[in-house]
């Protein structure tokens, strides 16, 4: 299972629930599809009230008052930070928010109305 | 002599009725040259319970006390969702579903060919466990899980499979 796609799908998750914690809407959902080229396939369909709780009961095990956000070996995102950036794109309404290519991997992270957050990683195969 | 005889058949036929009214938990549990069938009616175990030891009286989940406030509000935010699959994750030859039925969360695991796990929780049930903690003790009465079963809607509970040996948990 590759890390990074996992720590992109927390990343968003997390920007979307810290969200959800500051702005629950009923009946929006978040989607998140990874697929791996040669490994897992993940599908998750959670409503964002389901989030919110689910944020709050982890919140003492992934927020570190001394190191921000803990995804894997990184420390260097604040919960504010997070939730200054939910805003940001909250603001920009129903839109295409990430969509980029690298070598093995296209994500994007779109809004589909005002009840759907999609976060889909997919890895291509190599060479 | 026909009064001796109803007195003896009273008590038989009290906990017979018991039984006929209760549902029943039904333990099947198989290896590869043993199979062993407990039917438990529930009435019948609520009862036994009353008159158990503490140790069977209650359960103590210490672990569960710091997110029992939360417990309440992810019931409710399951039960107001539609039935859907709410996560799905294929790896190898691993599968894993959890997806929600009715009042019932479903969790569905499949390891390879030989290993599988299917275990359905009664949003009732997870309601009632914690109606039945206790805070100050961090314990959970068996007797009220037993009864919170009785309403559950799902007839089977849980199914484990691997290799030659399984255990199955139903409702009737």
């Amino acid at each position: 299972m590759n890390r990074r796609s996992i720590a992109l799908a927390a990343v968003a998750v997390l920007l979307i629930g810290s969200a959800a914690a500051v702005q629950a809407q009923e009946s929006s959902w978040i989607h998140v599809r990874v697929n791996e080229a040669e490994g897992a396939k993940i599908n998750v369909n959670l409503p964002m009230s389901l989030v919110e709780v689910a944020m709050e009961m982890a919140q003492d095990h992934i927020f570190d008052e001394d190191h921000g956000i803990d995804i894997g070996r990184h420390h260097d995102m604040e919960l504010a930070d997070l939730r200054r950036m939910w805003e940001e794109l909250r603001l920009a309404g129903d839109a295409e928010y990430v969509s980029g290519n690298d070598d093995d991997e296209h994500i994007r992270i779109y809004r589909q109305g005002d009840t759907d957050f999609n976060i889909w990683i997919d890895n291509k195969p190599q060479g | 002599m026909i009064k001796l005889a109803a007195l003896t058949m009273l008590p038989m036929l009290m906990v017979g009725g018991v039984v006929m009214n209760s549902s029943i938990l039904l333990v099947d549990v198989h290896t590869d040259d043993v199979r062993i069938v407990v039917p438990v009616p529930l009435s019948l175990a609520q009862i036994v319970l009353a008159f158990a030891p503490d140790e069977a009286k209650y359960v103590r989940v210490p672990e569960i006390a710091g997110y029992l406030p939360y417990f309440d509000r992810i019931v409710e935010e399951l039960r107001a969702a539609p039935d859907t699959l709410l996560v799905e994750v294929l790896d190898g030859g691993d599968h894993v579903k959890i997806f929600k039925r009715g009042d019932v969360l479903r969790v569905e695991a499949d390891e390879r060919r030989d290993k599988m796990v299917r275990v359905s929780v009664p949003l009732t049930a997870v309601a009632a466990m914690v109606d039945a903690y206790d805070t100050d003790t961090q314990t959970i009465r068996t007797s009220r899980l037993t009864g919170a079963l009785k309403a559950a809607p799902s007839r089977e509970l849980v199914d484990v499979i691997d290799g030659d040996e399984g255990v199955r948990i139903r409702m009737w």
